[in-house]
């Protein structure tokens, strides 16, 4: 075969394959929006249908209280959740990983090894403990209790993605503020972070993302007046009749900003996600 | 004395994070061992006896099923993910607008909600109007009862995996063969090496460590599969799909309310699970890939 036609072959293969994978990726999340704007009789013919006339009634009725339960309540748990773990882990995060970048201390490994072994615990593994360390501290069922735990959760995301911002941050910037009279930590703040800001966004998007997505541990320790979106999400399955329009709206709802958020820190996601490796 | 303490820069820089940690998951843990080695079940009052739960733990068929099929789906799923994984990135890895544009919403599935997810998907196998029984009964398949039956629970709860998690091998090893040098190629291909030589000669040893880290992250982290089967099979058909996080759960606090026997199959997983991420170091740390 001439080259010409081997490399428009070739090219023609590759892209075929490319629209493969878009189709099989995008596939599920679009069926999911089509049955969201689905009446609740659309959401249950066979065969599927494609042609409808969409509504939003499901949107009105997981935002609604009619259902019985609290929904407008279980948003802002979430909300409220993602952003106190969020700050949480950053306050104790960031400092650390600037810490373990600008000085050779006696404990950097085993700091580094432990926040590593929280990375890969599986959650329900404490969370047997923690349920009763709650109730003694009366967090159980409680937005700042869940809070604290997810905020351990993000910890290693936060400081492995600061440890890769920090590195390609100059050592002079900091000894510049020191000859200046501030201390270590005030030149964190006021010199360095600022130079980071991107690095603390793309950090804060990934913890939000991690509490706002985080399940078993939820399911544990809330009740009703904590409840947050992925453990109410899984009483609609529960129920007799499952009705799927109001599954698919609550489930576009919760991925819409999960999904704003990922192709906001789209670079650093991979590096969040594969925390524990340096490239 | 003040003085001192702000120069303290160890303290200062670690110290909180160190005490955080410690307080919510080694008190938790120091906890969890004194409670697995008692009778506590919810509401009865609890009482010691020592390694009773660890042995029945160990001697129960069920628990070593759990931990058989919690490993084999780990492995299973993250081999097969590393495989379409390092297909899809040879196939990114040539710059054009299709390749730009399928790396970003390669991104879409990974950042979901992993409840949403798996209810996304039970919608899409409802043996009764789901789309995929219909695509499959247009070529005579079908229907299918995916995630009920034993013949198919497994694939199913796979394929899941797979939608949502094969991405991230692909994103990780499509930058891997973005920093591989190119001199090396260029001579290889100068001295006659064709392109199925030089993919099996130099890129995927050059790719080994990026691999395997990617393989062990995707193992230690599926190693974790509790959602898919909360939402999809409950465990069932019977116990066939009990993983393990979902039988701690069950039998702990989600069904049984053995508080003392759950706490002990915790610490049992704990073990495996700090076993294996310390294995997971000291492979990484002989590839220079880890600072810890």
């Amino acid at each position: 075969m001439p080259r010409f036609w081997r490399k428009v072959l070739a090219a023609a293969l590759v892209n075929l394959g490319l629209a493969l994978v878009l189709l099989w990726t995008l596939f599920p999340v679009f069926w999911l929006f089509l049955t969201s704007i689905k009446s609740e009789a659309d959401a249950f013919v066979y065969p599927p249908k494609l042609v409808f006339t969409p509504t939003f009634d499901a949107y009105y009725k997981v935002f609604s209280d009619e259902t019985g339960s609290n929904w407008p309540r279980f948003w802002l748990n979430s909300t409220s959740v993602a952003l106190l773990s969020t700050l949480i882990a950053l306050l104790i995060g960031v400092p650390a990983a600037y810490g373990l970048t600008r000085f050779q201390f006696k404990n950097s490994r085993a700091t580094l090894f432990s926040i590593l072994s929280v990375r890969f615990m599986p959650p329900i593994v404490v969370v047997i403990p923690l349920l009763f360390m709650m109730r003694t501290l009366k967090l159980v069922d409680n937005i700042l209790g869940l809070s604290f735990i997810h905020a351990v959760f993000a910890l290693p995301f936060i400081i492995w993605i600061m440890l890769g911002f920090f590195a390609s941050v100059p050592r002079d910037l900091a000894d510049a503020a020191l000859v200046d009279g501030t201390s270590e930590l005030g030149a964190l703040f006021r010199v360095v972070l600022p130079v980071v800001r991107p690095g603390l966004i793309a950090a804060a998007l990934f913890a939000m993302l991690l509490s706002w997505n985080e399940f078993p541990i939820a399911l544990v320790l809330t009740g009703e007046a904590a409840k947050t979106i992925p453990v109410a999400a899984t009483t609609l399955i529960a129920e007799r009749t499952i009705h799927w329009d109001r599954v698919a709206a609550t489930g576009m709802i919760a991925i819409i900003p999960t999904v704003l958020f990922a192709l906001l820190i789209q670079r650093h996601l991979i590096r969040g996600l594969a925390a524990g490796i340096v490239k | 004395m003040l003085k001192r303490f702000f120069d303290n820069h160890q303290l200062i820089f670690l110290g909180p994070v160190n005490a955080y940690i410690t307080f919510w998951t080694l008190f938790p843990l120091l906890y969890m061992l004194i409670i697995s080695l008692t009778n506590w079940k919810i509401p009865n009052p609890a009482r010691f006896i020592w390694f009773g739960n660890y042995l029945e733990a160990l001697t129960d068929p069920l628990f070593w099923y759990s931990v058989r099929i919690t490993l084999t789906f780990a492995f299973a799923v993250s081999i097969l993910e590393i495989g379409l994984g390092f297909g899809v990135a040879l196939l990114l890895n040539r710059p054009s607008a299709v390749a730009t544009l399928v790396r970003a919403l390669l991104i879409v599935p990974m950042v979901l909600t992993p409840v949403v997810t798996s209810m996304m998907w039970r919608y899409l196998y409802n043996p009764s109007f789901g789309p995929l029984n219909y695509v499959l009964s247009l070529v005579g398949l079908g229907p299918y009862e995916w995630y009920s039956r034993a013949e198919t629970v497994w694939p199913s709860l796979m394929l899941i995996d797979l939608w949502q998690w094969t991405p991230f091998p692909a994103l990780l090893i499509l930058s891997g063969l973005h920093s591989l040098p190119e001199d090396i190629f260029e001579s290889a291909q100068v001295d006659g090496a064709n392109a199925l030589q030089r993919f099996i000669f130099l890129t995927v040893p050059l790719l080994r460590p990026l691999l395997l880290a990617a393989f062990l992250l995707r193992f230690l982290d599926a190693l974790k599969i509790f959602d898919t089967v909360f939402v999809l099979t409950r465990g069932g058909p019977g116990t066939m799909t009990e993983v393990l996080s979902f039988h701690i759960y069950r039998f702990g606090i989600g069904e049984y309310f053995r508080v003392g026997y759950g706490a002990s199959m915790s610490v049992l997983v704990l073990l495996l699970s700090a076993g294996l991420s310390w294995l997971f170091v000291n492979l990484l740390r002989q590839e220079e890939l880890t600072h810890a």
